[in-house]
Protein backbone atom coordinates (compact mmCIF):
# COMPACT_ATOMS: atom_id res chain seq x y z
CA UNK A 1 0.00 0.00 0.00
CA UNK A 2 2.62 2.48 0.67
CA UNK A 3 4.17 4.01 -2.28
CA UNK A 4 7.66 2.42 -2.72
CA UNK A 5 9.01 5.07 -5.21
CA UNK A 6 10.49 7.30 -3.04
CA UNK A 7 11.26 10.87 -4.64
CA UNK A 8 14.65 12.44 -5.11
CA UNK A 9 15.20 14.88 -2.14
CA UNK A 10 13.42 18.00 -2.45
CA UNK A 11 14.57 20.38 -4.99
CA UNK A 12 12.21 23.33 -4.81
CA UNK A 13 13.97 26.42 -4.72
CA UNK A 14 15.37 27.06 -0.98
CA UNK A 15 13.21 30.34 -0.70
CA UNK A 16 10.13 28.96 -1.00
CA UNK A 17 8.93 28.62 2.75
CA UNK A 18 7.84 25.21 4.49
CA UNK A 19 3.97 27.64 4.34
CA UNK A 20 4.10 27.15 0.83
CA UNK A 21 5.34 23.44 0.09
CA UNK A 22 3.12 20.92 -0.85
CA UNK A 23 1.77 18.32 2.03
CA UNK A 24 4.56 15.12 1.32
CA UNK A 25 5.14 12.68 4.23
CA UNK A 26 7.95 13.40 6.18
CA UNK A 27 10.84 10.67 6.85
CA UNK A 28 12.57 12.43 9.72
CA UNK A 29 9.49 13.31 11.98
CA UNK A 30 7.52 10.34 11.97
CA UNK A 31 5.93 7.34 13.98
CA UNK A 32 4.53 5.04 11.14
CA UNK A 33 4.50 6.38 7.78
CA UNK A 34 4.86 10.14 8.08
CA UNK A 35 1.81 11.27 7.46
CA UNK A 36 1.06 13.25 10.59
CA UNK A 37 4.36 14.52 10.09
CA UNK A 38 3.51 15.97 6.97
CA UNK A 39 0.18 17.56 8.08
CA UNK A 40 1.53 19.26 10.89
CA UNK A 41 4.61 20.92 8.78
CA UNK A 42 2.06 22.33 6.80
CA UNK A 43 -0.03 23.70 9.13
CA UNK A 44 2.90 25.00 10.81
CA UNK A 45 1.60 23.26 14.23
CA UNK A 46 3.38 20.18 16.31
CA UNK A 47 2.91 16.70 15.21
CA UNK A 48 2.10 15.64 18.18
CA UNK A 49 -1.49 17.67 18.19
CA UNK A 50 -1.78 15.92 14.49
CA UNK A 51 -1.24 12.67 15.78
CA UNK A 52 -3.74 12.95 18.69
CA UNK A 53 -6.22 14.78 16.12
CA UNK A 54 -6.24 11.91 13.59
CA UNK A 55 -6.08 9.20 17.32
CA UNK A 56 -9.88 11.52 18.00
CA UNK A 57 -10.66 11.35 14.71
CA UNK A 58 -10.60 7.55 14.60
CA UNK A 59 -13.55 7.43 17.09
CA UNK A 60 -15.44 8.94 15.13
CA UNK A 61 -16.67 5.55 12.84
CA UNK A 62 -13.28 5.48 11.77
CA UNK A 63 -12.92 8.72 10.36
CA UNK A 64 -9.57 9.46 11.33
CA UNK A 65 -8.25 6.07 10.03
CA UNK A 66 -9.53 6.23 6.88
CA UNK A 67 -8.48 9.87 6.52
CA UNK A 68 -5.06 8.53 7.61
CA UNK A 69 -4.63 6.00 5.16
CA UNK A 70 -6.28 7.94 2.29
CA UNK A 71 -3.31 10.69 2.82
CA UNK A 72 -0.84 7.82 3.08
CA UNK A 73 -1.63 6.95 -0.49
CA UNK A 74 -2.13 10.32 -1.91
CA UNK A 75 1.03 12.29 -0.04
CA UNK A 76 4.41 11.45 -1.51
CA UNK A 77 7.29 10.93 0.37
CA UNK A 78 9.96 13.24 0.46
CA UNK A 79 13.52 12.41 1.93
CA UNK A 80 14.27 15.37 2.95
CA UNK A 81 14.91 17.39 6.40
CA UNK A 82 11.22 18.28 8.40
CA UNK A 83 10.62 22.13 7.86
CA UNK A 84 7.91 22.24 10.74
CA UNK A 85 8.85 24.89 13.30
CA UNK A 86 8.27 22.18 15.77
CA UNK A 87 11.14 19.89 15.23
CA UNK A 88 11.27 16.21 16.34
CA UNK A 89 13.13 16.46 19.62
CA UNK A 90 12.47 19.98 21.10
CA UNK A 91 8.95 19.74 22.88
CA UNK A 92 9.63 19.20 25.92
CA UNK A 93 9.33 23.40 26.77
CA UNK A 94 5.58 23.02 25.06
CA UNK A 95 4.25 20.25 26.92
CA UNK A 96 5.10 21.25 30.14
CA UNK A 97 2.35 22.68 30.19
CA UNK A 98 0.07 20.07 29.21
CA UNK A 99 2.12 17.83 31.49
CA UNK A 100 0.79 19.76 34.48
CA UNK A 101 -2.47 19.56 33.66
CA UNK A 102 -2.15 15.90 33.27
CA UNK A 103 -0.78 15.87 36.73
CA UNK A 104 -3.69 18.23 38.38
CA UNK A 105 -6.03 16.39 36.85
CA UNK A 106 -4.84 12.74 38.05
CA UNK A 107 -4.44 14.28 42.09
CA UNK A 108 -7.81 15.61 41.52
CA UNK A 109 -9.42 12.13 40.44
CA UNK A 110 -7.48 10.32 43.18
CA UNK A 111 -8.85 13.11 45.88
CA UNK A 112 -12.56 12.54 44.52
CA UNK A 113 -12.00 9.16 44.83
CA UNK A 114 -10.72 9.55 48.48
CA UNK A 115 -13.90 11.97 48.97
CA UNK A 116 -11.88 15.13 50.18
CA UNK A 117 -13.06 17.22 47.41
CA UNK A 118 -16.38 19.40 47.29
CA UNK A 119 -18.87 18.88 45.25
CA UNK A 120 -18.45 19.01 41.18
CA UNK A 121 -20.57 21.57 40.73
CA UNK A 122 -18.77 23.83 42.98
CA UNK A 123 -15.73 22.10 41.91
CA UNK A 124 -15.62 22.40 38.13
CA UNK A 125 -16.66 25.55 36.80
CA UNK A 126 -14.15 27.33 39.15
CA UNK A 127 -11.27 25.05 38.58
CA UNK A 128 -11.94 26.15 34.76
CA UNK A 129 -12.16 29.55 35.27
CA UNK A 130 -9.18 29.50 37.63
CA UNK A 131 -7.16 27.85 34.69
CA UNK A 132 -8.42 30.37 32.07
CA UNK A 133 -7.74 32.86 34.46
CA UNK A 134 -3.82 31.38 35.04
CA UNK A 135 -3.02 30.85 31.18
CA UNK A 136 -4.33 34.19 30.26
CA UNK A 137 -2.35 35.82 33.26
CA UNK A 138 1.25 33.50 32.36
CA UNK A 139 1.11 35.12 28.80
CA UNK A 140 0.10 37.93 30.18
CA UNK A 141 -1.07 38.62 26.41
CA UNK A 142 -1.08 42.50 25.69
CA UNK A 143 2.07 42.94 26.54
CA UNK A 144 4.01 45.12 24.60
CA UNK A 145 7.16 43.94 22.55
CA UNK A 146 9.81 44.46 24.04
CA UNK A 147 13.10 46.42 22.31
CA UNK A 148 15.66 43.84 21.46
CA UNK A 149 19.08 45.29 22.83
CA UNK A 150 20.53 45.28 18.97
CA UNK A 151 17.57 47.77 17.60
CA UNK A 152 19.20 50.43 19.91
CA UNK A 153 21.75 52.87 19.34
CA UNK A 154 23.67 54.07 16.36
CA UNK A 155 24.13 50.68 14.59
CA UNK A 156 20.47 51.28 13.97
CA UNK A 157 21.57 53.58 10.93
CA UNK A 158 23.17 50.64 9.30
CA UNK A 159 20.40 48.67 9.06
CA UNK A 160 18.55 49.70 5.47
CA UNK A 161 17.59 47.61 2.96
CA UNK A 162 19.16 44.45 5.36
CA UNK A 163 16.92 41.92 7.24
CA UNK A 164 19.28 40.19 9.69
CA UNK A 165 15.84 38.56 11.27
CA UNK A 166 15.95 35.82 8.26
CA UNK A 167 18.99 33.75 8.95
CA UNK A 168 17.78 30.86 6.93
CA UNK A 169 14.96 31.60 3.98
CA UNK A 170 13.97 28.18 4.15
CA UNK A 171 12.32 28.87 6.81
CA UNK A 172 11.36 31.91 7.02
CA UNK A 173 9.69 33.28 3.59
CA UNK A 174 7.72 36.20 3.55
CA UNK A 175 4.58 35.63 0.63
CA UNK A 176 5.31 39.23 -0.34
CA UNK A 177 9.23 38.62 -0.58
CA UNK A 178 11.26 40.86 0.62
CA UNK A 179 10.17 44.26 2.03
CA UNK A 180 11.72 46.94 -0.23
CA UNK A 181 9.38 49.86 0.98
CA UNK A 182 10.92 51.93 3.79
CA UNK A 183 8.27 54.01 4.27
CA UNK A 184 6.30 52.12 6.69
CA UNK A 185 6.46 49.17 8.66
CA UNK A 186 5.65 45.85 6.87
CA UNK A 187 3.30 43.50 8.53
CA UNK A 188 6.16 40.56 7.71
CA UNK A 189 8.57 42.62 9.86
CA UNK A 190 5.60 42.65 12.74
CA UNK A 191 5.49 39.22 12.41
CA UNK A 192 9.09 38.34 13.18
CA UNK A 193 9.54 40.47 15.80
CA UNK A 194 6.24 38.89 17.40
CA UNK A 195 7.42 35.34 16.63
CA UNK A 196 10.51 36.36 18.47
CA UNK A 197 8.84 37.42 21.64
CA UNK A 198 6.59 34.59 21.38
CA UNK A 199 9.58 31.97 21.52
CA UNK A 200 10.72 33.87 24.26
CA UNK A 201 7.81 33.48 26.65
CA UNK A 202 7.20 29.83 25.40
CA UNK A 203 10.61 29.71 27.79
CA UNK A 204 8.11 30.31 30.76
CA UNK A 205 7.04 27.02 29.96
CA UNK A 206 3.24 27.57 29.56
CA UNK A 207 1.52 26.12 26.85
CA UNK A 208 1.25 27.40 23.09
CA UNK A 209 -1.04 25.91 21.20
CA UNK A 210 -1.89 26.74 17.61
CA UNK A 211 0.85 29.89 17.49
CA UNK A 212 3.72 28.63 15.77
CA UNK A 213 4.69 30.43 12.83
CA UNK A 214 7.40 30.47 10.85
CA UNK A 215 9.34 32.94 13.14
CA UNK A 216 9.40 30.57 15.58
CA UNK A 217 11.76 28.44 13.72
CA UNK A 218 14.77 31.28 14.66
CA UNK A 219 13.32 32.87 18.17
CA UNK A 220 16.37 33.31 20.00
CA UNK A 221 17.85 35.18 16.87
CA UNK A 222 18.52 39.05 17.22
CA UNK A 223 15.49 40.92 15.29
CA UNK A 224 17.12 43.80 13.60
CA UNK A 225 14.50 44.54 10.50
CA UNK A 226 13.80 47.74 9.27
CA UNK A 227 10.18 48.03 10.36
CA UNK A 228 10.75 47.20 13.95
CA UNK A 229 13.37 49.68 14.55
CA UNK A 230 11.62 52.12 13.34
CA UNK A 231 8.54 51.33 15.53
CA UNK A 232 10.80 51.15 18.34
CA UNK A 233 12.70 54.11 17.66
CA UNK A 234 9.13 55.78 17.31
CA UNK A 235 7.96 54.50 21.01
CA UNK A 236 5.45 52.99 19.54
CA UNK A 237 6.20 49.15 19.89
CA UNK A 238 3.19 46.89 18.64
CA UNK A 239 1.39 44.56 21.29
CA UNK A 240 1.86 41.06 20.79
CA UNK A 241 -1.08 39.58 20.64
CA UNK A 242 -1.01 35.96 21.02
CA UNK A 243 -3.73 34.18 20.20
CA UNK A 244 -3.86 30.51 20.95
CA UNK A 245 -3.31 31.01 24.38
CA UNK A 246 -5.61 34.06 24.64
CA UNK A 247 -8.01 31.89 22.54
CA UNK A 248 -7.29 28.91 25.14
CA UNK A 249 -7.76 31.07 28.58
CA UNK A 250 -11.21 32.87 26.94
CA UNK A 251 -12.49 29.23 26.23
CA UNK A 252 -11.64 27.71 29.62
CA UNK A 253 -13.27 31.10 31.81
CA UNK A 254 -16.07 31.08 29.51
CA UNK A 255 -16.67 27.24 30.05
CA UNK A 256 -16.43 27.90 33.66
CA UNK A 257 -19.14 30.35 33.78
CA UNK A 258 -21.42 28.50 31.67
CA UNK A 259 -21.17 25.94 34.21
CA UNK A 260 -22.34 28.46 36.95
CA UNK A 261 -25.44 29.97 35.00
CA UNK A 262 -26.51 26.22 34.40
CA UNK A 263 -25.98 25.32 38.39
CA UNK A 264 -27.94 28.53 39.12
CA UNK A 265 -30.48 28.16 36.80
CA UNK A 266 -30.23 30.94 34.88
CA UNK A 267 -29.32 29.34 31.77
CA UNK A 268 -29.66 25.99 30.23
CA UNK A 269 -26.86 24.87 29.09
CA UNK A 270 -26.49 22.11 26.27
CA UNK A 271 -23.88 20.17 24.35
CA UNK A 272 -24.66 22.11 21.95
CA UNK A 273 -24.39 25.61 23.46
CA UNK A 274 -21.33 25.19 24.83
CA UNK A 275 -19.62 23.88 21.32
CA UNK A 276 -21.28 26.23 19.54
CA UNK A 277 -19.60 29.21 21.92
CA UNK A 278 -16.12 27.25 21.52
CA UNK A 279 -16.68 27.40 17.89
CA UNK A 280 -17.34 31.02 17.59
CA UNK A 281 -14.69 31.70 20.13
CA UNK A 282 -11.98 29.82 17.84
CA UNK A 283 -13.48 31.14 14.45
CA UNK A 284 -12.84 34.67 16.06
CA UNK A 285 -10.03 34.20 17.09
CA UNK A 286 -8.98 32.88 13.46
CA UNK A 287 -10.27 36.01 11.59
CA UNK A 288 -8.12 37.90 14.02
CA UNK A 289 -5.02 36.04 13.68
CA UNK A 290 -5.27 36.02 10.11
CA UNK A 291 -3.62 39.77 10.68
CA UNK A 292 -2.05 39.33 13.73
CA UNK A 293 -1.03 36.06 14.67
CA UNK A 294 -0.91 32.45 12.41
CA UNK A 295 -3.13 30.22 15.19
CA UNK A 296 -3.58 27.57 12.61
CA UNK A 297 -3.15 24.78 15.50
CA UNK A 298 -6.81 26.42 15.91
CA UNK A 299 -8.06 25.22 12.55
CA UNK A 300 -7.73 21.35 14.37
CA UNK A 301 -9.12 22.06 17.08
CA UNK A 302 -12.73 24.16 15.72
CA UNK A 303 -12.71 20.82 12.65
CA UNK A 304 -12.68 18.68 15.80
CA UNK A 305 -15.64 20.62 17.76
CA UNK A 306 -17.63 20.43 14.33
CA UNK A 307 -17.19 17.13 13.58
CA UNK A 308 -18.29 16.56 17.69
CA UNK A 309 -21.05 18.65 16.84
CA UNK A 310 -22.71 17.17 13.72
CA UNK A 311 -22.05 13.59 15.03
CA UNK A 312 -23.26 14.38 18.41
CA UNK A 313 -26.65 15.79 16.52
CA UNK A 314 -26.74 12.57 14.35
CA UNK A 315 -26.20 10.08 17.22
CA UNK A 316 -29.12 10.87 18.44
CA UNK A 317 -30.68 8.49 15.91
CA UNK A 318 -29.81 5.19 17.33
CA UNK A 319 -28.12 3.11 14.20
CA UNK A 320 -29.78 0.02 14.42
CA UNK A 321 -32.79 -2.09 12.16
CA UNK A 322 -30.23 -2.68 8.93
CA UNK A 323 -29.58 -1.11 6.10
CA UNK A 324 -31.70 -0.63 2.56
CA UNK A 325 -34.76 -0.15 1.66
CA UNK A 326 -38.24 -0.89 2.92
CA UNK A 327 -41.79 -0.48 1.22
CA UNK A 328 -44.19 -1.09 4.29
CA UNK A 329 -47.69 -0.98 3.16
CA UNK A 330 -49.98 -2.77 5.80
CA UNK A 331 -53.72 -3.28 4.77
CA UNK A 332 -55.07 -3.96 8.80
CA UNK A 333 -54.40 -1.76 12.02
CA UNK A 334 -53.17 -5.28 13.11
CA UNK A 335 -50.38 -5.06 11.03
CA UNK A 336 -48.78 -2.21 12.11
CA UNK A 337 -45.54 -1.91 14.42
CA UNK A 338 -44.85 0.47 17.18
CA UNK A 339 -41.67 0.99 16.13
CA UNK A 340 -39.65 0.94 12.84
CA UNK A 341 -35.83 0.77 12.55
CA UNK A 342 -33.65 1.07 9.79
CA UNK A 343 -29.70 2.29 9.79
CA UNK A 344 -28.89 3.25 6.37
CA UNK A 345 -31.50 3.67 3.45
CA UNK A 346 -34.69 4.33 3.01
CA UNK A 347 -37.88 3.57 4.48
CA UNK A 348 -41.57 3.88 3.36
CA UNK A 349 -44.63 3.44 5.67
CA UNK A 350 -47.93 3.66 3.90
CA UNK A 351 -50.76 4.11 5.73
CA UNK A 352 -53.50 4.92 3.26
CA UNK A 353 -55.65 1.62 3.15
CA UNK A 354 -55.29 1.07 7.14
CA UNK A 355 -58.70 2.13 8.68
CA UNK A 356 -58.26 3.32 12.30
CA UNK A 357 -61.13 4.73 14.93
CA UNK A 358 -58.59 5.13 17.94
CA UNK A 359 -55.40 6.29 18.76
CA UNK A 360 -52.20 4.47 17.08
CA UNK A 361 -48.73 5.37 17.66
CA UNK A 362 -45.67 4.60 15.50
CA UNK A 363 -42.32 5.30 16.28
CA UNK A 364 -39.69 5.32 13.11
CA UNK A 365 -35.72 5.72 12.58
CA UNK A 366 -33.55 6.26 10.42
CA UNK A 367 -30.10 6.99 10.95
CA UNK A 368 -28.90 8.10 7.38
CA UNK A 369 -31.18 8.31 4.54
CA UNK A 370 -34.92 8.83 3.92
CA UNK A 371 -38.21 8.30 5.71
CA UNK A 372 -41.47 8.75 3.96
CA UNK A 373 -44.72 8.31 6.13
CA UNK A 374 -48.01 8.20 3.97
CA UNK A 375 -51.56 9.07 5.57
CA UNK A 376 -54.78 8.92 4.38
CA UNK A 377 -57.08 11.85 4.37
CA UNK A 378 -59.82 12.14 7.14
CA UNK A 379 -57.93 10.75 9.91
CA UNK A 380 -56.50 13.22 12.39
CA UNK A 381 -52.91 13.07 12.96
CA UNK A 382 -50.21 14.22 15.38
CA UNK A 383 -46.38 14.29 14.41
CA UNK A 384 -43.31 15.36 16.01
CA UNK A 385 -40.60 14.56 13.29
CA UNK A 386 -36.88 15.44 14.11
CA UNK A 387 -33.69 15.53 11.64
CA UNK A 388 -30.23 15.94 12.73
CA UNK A 389 -29.17 17.51 9.46
CA UNK A 390 -31.40 17.53 6.43
CA UNK A 391 -34.41 18.73 5.56
CA UNK A 392 -38.24 17.79 7.16
CA UNK A 393 -41.30 18.16 5.29
CA UNK A 394 -44.26 17.45 7.03
CA UNK A 395 -47.31 18.41 5.14
CA UNK A 396 -46.82 22.67 4.21
CA UNK A 397 -43.99 22.92 6.83
CA UNK A 398 -40.59 22.28 5.42
CA UNK A 399 -37.01 23.24 6.78
CA UNK A 400 -33.49 21.99 6.21
CA UNK A 401 -30.61 22.29 8.55
CA UNK A 402 -29.46 20.95 11.84
CA UNK A 403 -31.26 19.56 14.80
CA UNK A 404 -34.82 20.53 12.34
CA UNK A 405 -37.77 20.03 14.31
CA UNK A 406 -41.49 20.11 13.04
CA UNK A 407 -44.65 19.15 14.93
CA UNK A 408 -48.01 18.96 13.51
CA UNK A 409 -51.71 18.47 15.03
CA UNK A 410 -54.56 17.99 13.41
CA UNK A 411 -58.20 19.79 14.49
CA UNK A 412 -59.39 16.45 15.95
CA UNK A 413 -62.41 15.85 14.58
CA UNK A 414 -61.85 12.14 13.46
CA UNK A 415 -62.03 9.34 15.52
CA UNK A 416 -58.85 7.80 14.41
CA UNK A 417 -55.51 9.28 15.55
CA UNK A 418 -51.94 8.57 14.02
CA UNK A 419 -49.43 9.54 16.78
CA UNK A 420 -46.16 9.59 14.72
CA UNK A 421 -42.53 10.42 16.66
CA UNK A 422 -40.38 10.00 13.56
CA UNK A 423 -36.40 10.68 14.00
CA UNK A 424 -34.22 10.58 11.30
CA UNK A 425 -29.94 11.37 11.40
CA UNK A 426 -29.45 12.29 8.49
CA UNK A 427 -31.14 12.62 5.60
CA UNK A 428 -34.73 13.63 4.68
CA UNK A 429 -37.95 12.91 6.36
CA UNK A 430 -41.12 13.25 4.41
CA UNK A 431 -44.72 13.51 5.85
CA UNK A 432 -47.88 13.72 3.08
CA UNK A 433 -51.59 13.15 3.07
CA UNK A 434 -52.95 11.23 0.36
CA UNK A 435 -56.92 11.11 -0.69
CA UNK B 1 5.64 46.43 -3.67
CA UNK B 2 5.03 46.16 -0.39
CA UNK B 3 2.23 43.73 0.53
CA UNK B 4 0.92 42.56 3.59
CA UNK B 5 0.91 38.31 4.79
CA UNK B 6 -2.72 38.12 5.39
CA UNK B 7 -2.86 34.45 6.11
CA UNK B 8 -5.92 33.48 4.03
CA UNK B 9 -6.52 30.11 5.56
CA UNK B 10 -6.97 31.00 8.44
CA UNK B 11 -9.25 33.87 7.98
CA UNK B 12 -11.78 31.67 5.64
CA UNK B 13 -11.54 29.19 8.50
CA UNK B 14 -12.56 31.82 11.03
CA UNK B 15 -15.65 33.34 9.38
CA UNK B 16 -16.46 29.03 8.71
CA UNK B 17 -16.28 28.27 12.47
CA UNK B 18 -17.88 31.57 13.43
CA UNK B 19 -20.42 31.31 11.60
CA UNK B 20 -21.40 27.56 12.79
CA UNK B 21 -20.86 28.50 15.83
CA UNK B 22 -23.75 31.29 16.15
CA UNK B 23 -25.73 28.89 14.44
CA UNK B 24 -25.59 26.72 16.95
CA UNK B 25 -25.67 29.18 20.06
CA UNK B 26 -28.99 30.31 18.27
CA UNK B 27 -30.39 26.59 18.11
CA UNK B 28 -29.29 25.97 21.99
CA UNK B 29 -30.68 29.00 23.12
CA UNK B 30 -34.23 28.48 20.86
CA UNK B 31 -33.94 32.08 19.66
CA UNK B 32 -34.31 30.99 16.17
CA UNK B 33 -34.99 27.97 13.81
CA UNK B 34 -32.02 29.01 10.64
CA UNK B 35 -32.40 26.58 8.09
CA UNK B 36 -29.63 25.57 5.90
CA UNK B 37 -31.04 27.80 2.98
CA UNK B 38 -29.95 30.86 5.35
CA UNK B 39 -27.20 30.29 6.78
CA UNK B 40 -24.84 28.82 3.68
CA UNK B 41 -25.33 32.10 1.49
CA UNK B 42 -24.62 34.17 4.57
CA UNK B 43 -21.46 32.12 5.27
CA UNK B 44 -20.56 32.19 1.60
CA UNK B 45 -21.19 36.18 1.72
CA UNK B 46 -19.26 36.48 4.71
CA UNK B 47 -16.47 34.21 3.40
CA UNK B 48 -16.58 36.52 0.44
CA UNK B 49 -16.03 39.89 2.34
CA UNK B 50 -13.22 37.54 4.39
CA UNK B 51 -11.44 36.94 0.83
CA UNK B 52 -12.04 40.57 -0.69
CA UNK B 53 -10.61 42.33 3.06
CA UNK B 54 -7.41 39.94 2.91
CA UNK B 55 -7.07 40.57 -0.55
CA UNK B 56 -7.01 43.97 -0.61
CA UNK B 57 -3.76 44.14 1.45
CA UNK B 58 -2.63 41.43 -1.40
CA UNK B 59 -2.74 43.93 -4.24
CA UNK B 60 0.11 45.80 -4.82
CA UNK B 61 -0.07 49.80 -3.45
CA UNK B 62 0.17 52.57 -5.64
CA UNK B 63 3.56 54.07 -5.89
CA UNK B 64 4.63 56.81 -3.96
CA UNK B 65 5.88 60.17 -5.91
CA UNK B 66 8.86 60.83 -4.34
CA UNK B 67 9.52 65.04 -4.33
CA UNK B 68 12.37 66.02 -5.68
Amino acid sequence: MQTKAKRSPDRSPPHAGARRRPMRRTTDDRVWVGVAGGVAERLSVDAVIVRAGFVVASAVWGFGLALYLGLWVLLPELDSPTRNVVKPGVRPTRFRGAALVAIVLGVLYVLRSWAILPPDRYLWPWLLITVGVVVLWARDPLRPLPRPALMAGPANSLLTDVDFAEPDPDQHQDASGPLDDKDSMGSGSYRKAASDHSGDEDATGSADFGEAGPGDAHRHEPSLDVGGAEAASAGSAPALVPIGTLTIGSLLVTCGMLYLLDDAGLLDVSWRLVGGVALTVIGVALVAGGWWGRPRGLIVAGTLICVFLLVATVLQVPLSGGVGRRDIRPFDVQDVSAAYELAVGSVVLDLSDVDIESRQEVTMTVAAGELRVIIPLGVDVVVDARVGFGEVVVFDKAGTGVGVTRKFTSDGAAEGVWVLDLDVGVGKLLVEQVP
Amino acid sequence: VRTQDVDLISVLAGVLFTGLGLWFIVEALGLGRLDLGLVWPLLLVAAGVAVLLAARSRFPSRPRRQRT
